[in-house]
């Protein structure tokens, strides 16, 4: 097995590992939601990359059906999305959060590039280091707004919960 | 510009003018329902494409992908939305079956004849049943996740 299916094997054991082990079982749903929303974003997201040469995944699970690779894309970082946001200092100031989010976003770029340098997984044909930092962290933050605005209000959830029976 | 672009923007004009249908103290519900619909339809859309069973000659994102981003990013979640806000919860087994089966086939309906008029869809191995039971399903699928959440979200908020 090649050095990316070991990736790709070792992503997915890793990130269910991590979603069963490492969050806590009263954070499941919260740490879903946001793994959901942070997914739809990225669809999109890589979509317009790969449309846009701007990024390339050579080696990928669903070759023919899109040239997007779906571990990373569907599983991973929006698991790290998850992880993220779960454990944020949400009651601390924006500078701590601002700070808290930029080492995560870091070590995801680092990540990301070591995947674009070591393996066939991603491939950068007209973008650098700092277009995916960038961009993950508008990911995150948008997420993060949206996940706000989901949960900041308990009462809110009344109707919906009364719908959901 | 060629018909089947007509029809999209169609598609998409029509699917956002549904949000409108979402009353705002159920906005939670339909969202995420719209979300967990995506990560369904994103992997099963891409693996019916994968084994052939259908193609998308003329699509969004051609370079992307060969699956329709149109209906599985938005039109199937969107209306999934729909189908999880007004589910008729109280009402009894005949008629919430009736109920699903009814969106089922007001989407399989178009479906059938955009398929055989237009390059949008081309069944390769594939029939309208295949399409209508896979809806059920998928509709099934996220009532069960709405209750799943919606029952357990209370004690995470504490």
């Amino acid at each position: 097995m090649s050095i990316d299916w070991v990736t790709i094997v070792l992503m997915w054991v890793i990130g269910m590992i991590s979603y069963i082990v490492v969050t806590q079982k009263k954070r499941h749903r919260k740490v879903l939601f946001t793994i959901l929303v942070c997914q739809a974003i990225l669809w999109l997201n890589a979509f317009i990359h790969v449309e846009f040469h701007l990024i390339a995944y050579p080696v990928r699970e669903l070759p023919i059906a899109t040239n997007v690779l779906f571990t990373t894309e569907y599983f991973f970082y929006p698991l790290v999305c998850g992880v993220y946001l779960a454990y944020e200092p949400k009651r601390r100031s924006y500078w701590v959060r601002l700070f808290y989010l930029s080492v995560w976003i870091s070590a995801l770029t680092v990540y990301d590039l070591i995947l674009a340098k070591f393996t066939n997984l991603i491939e950068y044909l007209h973008y650098a280091w700092y277009f995916t930092w960038l961009n993950y962290f508008l990911i995150f933050v948008v997420t993060n707004g949206i996940f706000q605005w989901f949960f900041h209000e308990k009462r809110y959830f009344q109707k919906d919960q009364e719908a959901a029976k | 510009m060629r018909r089947e672009y007509w029809i999209l923007i169609v598609v998409w004009l029509l699917a956002a003018g549904l949000v409108f249908l979402i009353p705002k103290n159920r906005l939670r519900l339909a969202v995420s329902a719209f979300v967990f619909t995506q990560a369904i339809t994103w992997i099963f859309g891409s693996l019916v494409v994968e084994y052939g069973l259908i193609t998308y000659p003329v699509r969004l994102f051609h370079v992307a992908n060969r699956s329709s981003f149109t209906y599985e990013f938005f039109v199937y979640p969107i209306v999934a939305g729909l189908y999880n806000v007004f589910y008729p919860y109280s009402f009894s087994l005949f008629i919430r079956i009736l109920y699903t089966s009814a969106y089922c086939t007001v989407l399989t309906i178009p479906e059938v004849f955009i398929e055989k008029y237009t390059d949008l869809i081309e069944y390769q191995h594939w029939t309208w049943y295949w399409t209508w039971t896979s809806l059920f399903l998928t509709f099934m699928l996220t009532r069960g996740f709405c209750l799943w959440f919606f029952n357990g979200i209370m004690k995470e908020m504490e």
